[in-house]
């Protein structure tokens, strides 16, 4: 009887939300850092026809729990991997075809390296294994780099906190009610927001890409400053058997930008 | 208001003005935004904002700002950087709104020169991560502090010690493992994800700590397997990328290890270091505290001569025994046991002589009883065994064992001092509806048994019903 109950915890952990036939192959999205699943909303719904399509919020992100949010489990990318096998076992989901962006694309790696049965193609939007240059690794950042965006989220925290409340809240008549919330959601999300992006931009994932057995798809675009397309030629070099398509446009969000270009790849991949 | 004045409005703002696409491609953009920035229309037009920005607000920029904006539809007052053509730098703020009409959406964005308050705000940034460092740090040695104070046990020690590392570092896993028997390290408290016991000799970074009595740390999957190569595939499959191991040190002698494990590449900067160091510390004097306080209590229970229980060690036992035998309706048994001859040894060889024959027959007797019963010293030859759960035959036969192991010879003594022993035995059966009785008169009676073999001519054993 763990069952019910569990079902009910992850799926709830995680905002999980899906759409077309259950018996349809499995298509599971997964957003970036900052953002949540709404990202996808210009290219889930179009597989819906034909998939059953598995949409969640990353813990800390979005409108999963935040009183889930364990910093020590969430410290590297394997706390947030073992969630997602998690909601994948508990919809039983086989075959899986895994599309993730940015730091979810590296959390999709280890997912698949863990338990490959599961998974049936992963497609990589903007990933990057490691955004800080090494050597001869072309990362496309500086450690200050790194450094001067954490500066900037440490900055920029209240704004945030201000931009973003009244829109959870929606409680524009009782002022005092909205102050007091803002304070706390201040906290808490600026305390998430702050250690989601130590985890995101420092972690090096380049030893795990070698381990992936999966077929892959490195889907990069030709202006995406956070995920250069270097980058995505070190990803394809790493994967054995895996390839790069490289969209003209679409910056690091190319599934908002250009999502009918972005479906087209992934399409023709999946045919 | 006609054209002109628009325009006029437009450009000569005292803010820059830009608008762009939702992806960020610019395509107007007013004079006061090419004052700021120092360039010409022609080169900002038609290119993306983010091309003006410098690194570390581009990833801001694309990774938070613009996912607040379309999700918000507006952004207030976010910090960014501008590079100027010159390769300077500008501290901007920023407004951004998102205009969407049926046909197509726009961005319209304000710039603020910042300069002004950015050192200012520099400023209150730093006081505000280092009151925040401070804080966190507070807390996490008040924390200990508490625990430690409260810790009984190693127990209690490693688990406090291991929860305060957690919460200064967010670790994945924390653990503490002491060098309780030499050569080896023993997992007291916390996760360990690989072993619950370290052999020192290893070529693992627990053992290098305890030999270096110095911090052991890995910041990489790379420097792991550099420096551990023993040990690189156990972690790797304990999912550990990187980790820290800190000795707690105690004149100058390693006592045991705190390590942590982190699932990615992690450098540890100065004041974590310092703090685990400072926790490392705390514990290593509660260490040396609790290890004090475990020794004055065994040696208020053992008797020193042989280091088995003392008579109050035996009394307290006998005391929870009996009531659990109340409780489950158990039987029990006290043994007594009195060495014959052993005045002989004392008187013709010396006291000495005769230590060593007491200390030769607490081990035997050590070795008779099973683990769930109890052997002690009441003083002078005088043994006593407690026995739970047991019957008439069977407390009968561990007596006669005992008989006969004491009988043996004794080690350099030769047969010229033969030894036996008289034992009284005293069996309480609860269930059977008699009074209640206490420890000590279970005691007594068998101490009266044994003075009924004594009479009868001693090596013998005699059993009473309680």
């Amino acid at each position: 009887m763990i069952g019910a109950a569990a079902v009910a915890d992850v799926l709830e952990r995680n905002n999980v939300t899906q759409l077309g036939d259950e018996r349809s192959p499995a298509m599971v999205f997964a957003h970036g850092y900052g953002s949540s699943q709404n990202m996808w909303r210009l290219v889930a719904p179009d597989f819906a026809d034909d998939h059953r399509v598995v949409l969640f919020d990353l813990v800390g992100s979005g409108a999963s729990d935040l009183s889930a949010y364990d910093r020590s489990k969430y410290d590297s990318l394997h706390g947030y991997a073992a969630d997602l096998l998690e909601i994948i076992r508990e919809l039983d989901l086989c075959d899986v075809v895994y599309v993730g962006h940015s730091v979810s694309a590296m959390i999709g790696v280890l997912a698949a390296i863990e338990e490959p049965d599961r998974f049936k193609a992963l497609i990589l939007v903007g990933a990057s294994p490691r955004y800080v240059n090494d050597g001869d690794y072309p990362g496309g950042f500086e450690a200050e780099d790194i450094d001067a965006l954490l500066d900037a989220l440490d900055a920029n925290y209240l704004s945030w906190a201000e931009t973003m409340s009244p829109v959870f809240m929606g409680n524009a008549d009782r002022p005092e009610l909205t102050q007091e919330l803002n304070d706390s959601f201040a906290q808490t999300d600026n305390a998430v927001a702050r250690h989601f992006a130590r985890v995101t931009f420092l972690s090096d994932m380049r030893h795990h890409l070698r381990e992936v057995t999966t077929p892959t798809l490195i889907l990069q675009s030709t202006d995406d400053v956070v995920a250069p397309v270097a980058v995505g030629e070190y990803i394809r070099a790493q994967i054995p058997g895996s390839e790069l398509a490289v969209l003209d446009a679409g910056g690091h969000y190319a599934h908002l930008s250009s999502p009918e270009e972005l479906l087209g790849h992934i399409r023709r991949f999946l045919a | 208001m006609n054209e002109d004045r628009w325009r006029d409005l437009f450009h000569r703002a005292p803010c820059g003005l830009l608008s762009m696409t939702v992806d960020g491609a610019v395509n107007s953009v007013n004079d006061t935004f090419l004052e700021l920035i120092g360039s010409r229309h022609e080169h900002i037009v038609d290119t993306y904002f983010m091309e003006h920005l410098s690194n570390g607000s581009k990833l801001f920029f694309e990774t938070r700002f613009m996912p607040l904006l379309r999700l918000h539809g507006q952004v207030r007052e976010m910090a960014l950087e501008l590079v100027r053509p010159d390769g300077s730098k500008l501290a901007v703020f920023v407004n951004s709104t998102l205009v969407t009409t049926d046909a197509s959406s726009i961005v319209h964005t304000a710039v603020f020169d910042a300069t002004a308050r950015q050192d200012y705000e520099r400023d209150l940034l730093e006081a505000r991560r280092s009151a925040d460092r401070s804080l966190a740090r507070l807390k996490v040695l008040e924390g200990a502090a508490r625990v430690f104070a409260s810790a009984m046990t190693e127990e209690d020690l490693g688990a406090g010690l291991a929860a305060a590392a957690q919460s200064a570092t967010d670790a994945t896993n924390t653990s503490v493992l002491l060098v309780r028997n030499p050569g080896e390290l023993e997992l007291v408290a916390g996760e360990h994800p690989v072993a619950a016991r370290i052999d020192l000799a290893g070529l693992c970074p627990e053992a290098e700590a305890v030999r270096a009595a110095d911090a052991v740390v890995c910041a990489s999957p790379v420097a792991i397997r550099r420096r551990f190569p023993a040990a690189v595939d156990a972690l790797f499959d304990a999912k550990v990328e990187s980790l820290c191991v800190v000795p707690l040190v105690e004149d100058e002698a390693v006592r045991g290890v705190l390590v942590c494990h982190f699932g990615r590449t992690r450098t540890l900067d100065d004041s974590v270091r310092k703090l685990l160091t400072a926790l490392c510390d705390q514990a290593s004097a509660v260490l040396q505290r609790i290890r004090l306080q475990q020794q004055v209590r065994h040696q208020s229970l053992h008797d020193v001569l042989t280091g088995l229980p003392n008579r109050s060690a035996l009394q307290s036992r006998l005391e929870q025994v009996l009531s659990g035998s109340v409780r489950h309706g158990r039987p029990i048994a006290v043994i007594f046991v009195d060495l014959d001859g052993f005045k002989a040894i004392n008187d013709s060889l010396g006291h000495q002589y005769g230590d060593q024959v007491l200390r030769q027959i607490s081990d035997r007797l050590s070795r008779v009883v099973r683990a769930e019963e109890t052997v002690g010293r009441l003083g002078g030859d005088e043994f006593l065994i407690i026995c739970e759960d047991i019957d008439e035959d069977d407390a009968r036969a561990i007596a006669d064992r005992a008989r006969e192991d004491i009988a043996q010879p004794l080690e350099g003594m030769g047969s010229s001092f033969p030894l036996s022993a008289s034992v009284g035995i005293c069996v309480y059966r609860p269930s059977e509806g008699n009074a209640p009785v206490t420890g000590d008169q279970l005691v007594r009676l068998a101490d009266n048994a044994m003075y009924e073999s004594k009479r009868a001519g001693k090596d013998r054993s005699t059993v009473v019903l309680a």
